[in-house]
């Protein structure tokens, strides 16, 4: 499989394909991205009279021209028609007001090399680099409009940026060799599977494939969905201003050629979800949600009864669905069927880090391991928070491969007694590690958690703001991890003292359910999926054990592409606290995960504990589970629980629940305590 | 009679005088002053924008004052004083605390709840919402069906204008059909405005002029 830091669109024939070999080693080798291409993607209009060449881009590096036609003149007019081109696409984004003209670029940041027959991969690396950080940026600015991955210039800009904040946001994104096979691919099959961690931009790269669907054909119809109303939205409302970013000339033709709805929908409005439409086109009774309708069955019924129709009419030509991992395979094969070219379904690699197995079924065609959102150290971490690496009794570990997956780079110690779990360095986070900025901090705060913690949380802001000069209101991300009526305590005491403090206005998410420019975030863990933060700082009073709370935690700490700041309370983790540091020092000083594997019997434990368990199930849920085989009279059901949840806290360990709750249920039977009750 | 009071900041300030227009804005205001009461921390001198009180004996009432406009709305909750902090609870939903209000604001502000045309969309939210708060139907119902007994006391330099929009009036209800005004031939102190709806005090009489 090719590397993510390799992309080759030209043709690789008898001529090239050395330089191409060279090329594709030295990129995995050096851990930099290339791409060799013969024309700019992301736009069909451009092509060239001139044959046998390639066009080598490498980030920072000048554009390399190489020719194998030994027809000079030929070559010279192609490489100039190649820049007045670029300079077009240039003047299209507005780029050129920040970078310039063709002429005033193209002198030093362009490398050409009329016989390529006698180039070599280190005569390359020696003559295209470029040592001015002015001029490597535009180089870069350069690479990101060939290859289609468009930067807002307002918010990259020419200029260097000065301090650390502002070097990571104006960071120049460029796509990788996965995401840019996926987005200009042409495979002729369907559906195409792309997976990845949170974070890897799924989302972003559906945008794009949606935007080259759109414009490839006149009158296609495209339907984009997802599982949550709420994401589906905010989904919608991205479209039209990503169209525009990208300069798409047609307009949008809402509920006619494009829609972007959730999965169901409602009776009222034919358009408004993807299975309501679906129901409409093909004049099937549509069957509203309620508590006992599983989406499943209702995609398993329209499916067949459009099966029963004899004249086969396609309700769209692409389906594009996003979060798969949210829907039941029934809905694909919905979608595959009323769709007349391709399914494109994206999803993460897991839905939870408790998942069973996070070996897909059926494996993806693009598996994305990259993450970007996060600095792999901060990533390294959260997965070792979320999976308890650190902890005596781990919550779950993976297989090599599974690591593998995961972007890890498995390294077995002293006859595999230890694990070095590494991940590759990515451009996006380097000048973090060149700054030496440690990942993630703990906090540990004394006395009552809500206004110790909000104490604390204000501090952090001030500190952040004392060494971030141009941080705004949007850089901060605040978020509560509790489940309890304190967590929202915290909230509104947060919104009165960082107003008063910051005067930025407090967006509570959990209230508004959106993310808005200009106010601080702050939100309980349900509402930050897709979100991303220079800062974020996540407060929890007690890092519990269960599933579903140790996979907000991961998911929260992910949310920071500089750093987050765990702000817990120190006497309710004591027995944890200190591995947590140790593990994190070693993280932020070593660049890897050390830890010692669980023995056979551990690891036997953990899958037998995550297999009688939902990684989205509530302790109530699980507990009652628990209650149903121990054939539990409900009337005796609430005070057990309470028993069961004063016993063993919320504990995910069935094994120990069982025991509990059939001990205790057995003395209220003895007692009689039905009397009480 | 327990009276107890709030300092607002200017956040909160322009929060709780932003203008009522509808049933909407009243039940929000209830969310917002029990958030408010709950974990409430005085803004310090030189940040006081305004002041809430809240009244508990017969009547509950929540009072706002400012400078030259003080409203003042029923509070359909019980307040508990016991504990270090106020806490409030309803007959439909106990207790009515950080969490349950920003259920219900979620579900005003969000949702639009009380703006849907279509049933359904009124119903999904809150068919979730009864997920995280059994009680949240029921508490969102007595909220929608209660009197909410709003009334404003203004002192407008800007508008006044004669008999017809006098310097100090009161403002009874708030919906453009069925809200007027009643002159006042002076200044109302907070006091008195909370004296004129007590019901445990004398009444207050209208004068013609």
């Amino acid at each position: 499989m090719a590397s993510s830091f390799f992309f080759l669109q030209a043709e690789k024939n008898d001529v090239n394909k050395n330089l191409v070999e060279q090329m594709e080693n030295w990129s995995a080798r050096e851990k930099t991205q290339v791409y060799i291409i013969d024309k700019p993607l992301g736009d069909s209009k451009y092509s060239y009279d001139h044959d046998d060449y390639i066009v080598v881009l490498i980030p920072k590096r000048k554009l390399i021209f190489i020719d194998f036609s030994e027809d000079e003149d030929s070559f010279e007019s192609f490489v100039e028609d190649f820049i007045e081109d670029l300079g077009s696409i240039s003047d299209k984004y507005r780029y050129k007001d920040s970078i310039g003209r063709p002429r005033t670029w193209a002198r030093d940041l362009i490398f050409k090399a009329s016989d390529g027959h006698s180039i070599d991969i280190r005569t390359l690396e020696e003559q295209t680099a470029i040592e001015d950080p002015a001029k490597q940026r535009i180089a870069e600015l350069l690479v990101s409009l060939l290859t289609g991955s468009i930067n807002d210039i307002d918010r990259v800009r020419a200029d260097p940026p000065s301090n650390l904040l502002d070097k990571v946001k104006r960071k120049i994104l460029l796509f990788d060799g996965d995401q840019t096979r996926f987005v200009y691919q042409r495979l002729k099959k369907s559906p195409i599977r792309i997976q990845g961690l949170s974070g890897t931009g799924k989302t972003e790269l559906l945008l794009h494939k949606l935007k080259e669907l759109y414009v490839q054909s006149a009158d296609s119809k495209i339907i984009m969905t997802c599982h949550n109303k709420i994401l589906a939205d905010s989904l919608r409302r991205r479209i039209p201003d990503f169209f525009n970013f990208m300069k798409v000339e047609q307009q949008i033709k809402w509920d006619e050629r494009l829609w972007c709805v959730h999965a169901w929908g409602s009776q009222s409005d034919r358009d408004s979800g993807t299975y309501r439409y679906i129901c409409n086109f093909y004049g099937l009774p549509f069957q509203r949600y309620s508590y006992s309708t599983t989406f499943d069955r209702v995609c398993s019924t329209a499916l067949e009864a459009i099966k029963q129709i004899k004249d086969r009419r396609y309700a769209f030509d692409y389906v594009l669905i996003d979060e798969s991992q949210d829907f039941p395979e029934s809905f694909f094969q919905l979608c595959e069927y009323v769709s007349r070219e391709t399914v494109f379904i994206a999803g993460d690699i897991f839905q939870s880090i408790f998942d069973e197995t996070i070996t897909a079924s059926i494996s993806p065609d693009f598996l994305l391991s990259k993450c970007y959102r996060t600095d792999p150290k901060t990533l390294m971490f959260a997965h070792s928070l979320g999976m308890g690496l650190f902890e005596p009794q781990k919550l779950r570990w993976l297989e090599d491969e599974e690591w593998n997956k995961c972007g890890y780079a498995v390294e077995k110690r002293a006859g595999d007694s230890y694990y070095r779990l590494k991940r590759e360095p990515l451009r996006r986070f380097e000048d973090l590690d060149k700054e030496n900025i440690d990942c993630v901090e703990i906090i540990s705060t004394k006395g009552d958690f809500t206004e110790s913690a909000a104490k604390s949380i204000l501090e952090i802001v001030r500190k952040i703001s004392r060494e971030n000069p141009t941080l705004t209101a949007d850089d901060i991300g605040i978020i509560l991890l509790d489940n309890n009526n304190k967590t929202y305590a915290l909230a509104d005491l947060l919104e009165q003292v960082l107003q008063r403090e910051t005067g930025w206005i407090v967006n509570k998410a959990h209230e508004t359910k959106q993310r808005i420019n200009g106010e601080i975030f702050v939100s309980n863990r349900n509402n930050v999926k897709g979100l991303e933060f220079p800062f974020v700082i996540c407060a929890t009073e007690q890092i519990g054990r269960s599933y579903a709370y140790r996979n907000a935690l991961y998911m929260t700490v992910t949310r920071s592409f500089i750093k987050s700041f765990l702000v817990v309370s120190e006497d309710h983790n004591k027995g944890i606290i200190g591995n947590l540091r140790s593990g994190l020092r070693g993280i932020n000083e070593l660049g890897y995960i050390e830890v010692q594997p669980p023995t056979k019997a551990e690891i036997e434990k953990i899958r037998t504990t995550i297999k009688h368990s939902n990684a989205n199930e509530s302790f109530y849920d699980f507990v009652q589970r628990v209650f149903d085989d121990l054939k539990v009279l409900p009337l005796f059901r609430p005070r057990l629980l309470e028993v069961v949840k004063k016993t063993v806290g919320e504990d995910f360990d069935r094994e120990n629940v069982h025991r509990v709750a059939e001990f205790n249920y057995k003395m209220m039977l003895d007692r009689g305590d039905i009397e009480d009750i | 009679m327990k009276i107890f009071n709030f300092s607002l900041d200017r956040f909160q300030a322009s929060q709780l005088f932003s203008v009522v227009r509808t049933k909407k804005d009243i039940i929000a205001t209830w969310m917002r002053a029990i958030k408010l009461m709950s974990v409430y921390v005085d803004p310090g001198e030189g940040a006081r924008f305004g002041s809430m009180r809240l009244h508990v004996d017969k009547m509950s009432r929540l009072f706002f004052v400012k400078e030259d406009k003080s409203y003042s709305i029923n509070f359909p909750f019980f307040t508990d004083n016991s504990a270090e902090r106020l806490t409030f609870s309803a007959f439909a939903c106990s207790p009515v605390d950080n969490r349950v209000t920003s259920e219900v604001l979620s579900l005003l502000s969000t949702y639009n709840l009380l703006d849907a045309d279509d049933i359904y969309s009124f119903l999904d939210p809150i068919s979730n919402s009864l997920e995280v708060e059994p009680a949240i139907w029921s508490l969102l119902k007595n909220l929608m069906m209660c009197d909410d007994g709003y009334i404003r006391v203004d002192h407008d330099e800007v508008r006044a204008n004669g008999n017809l929009h006098p310097l100090d009036h009161i403002d009874v209800f708030y919906e453009g059909a069925s809200t007027f005004k009643i002159g006042l031939v002076d200044r109302l102190s907070l006091n008195d405005f909370a004296d004129l709806l007590d019901v445990g005090s004398d009444c207050h009489f209208l004068h013609r002029k």
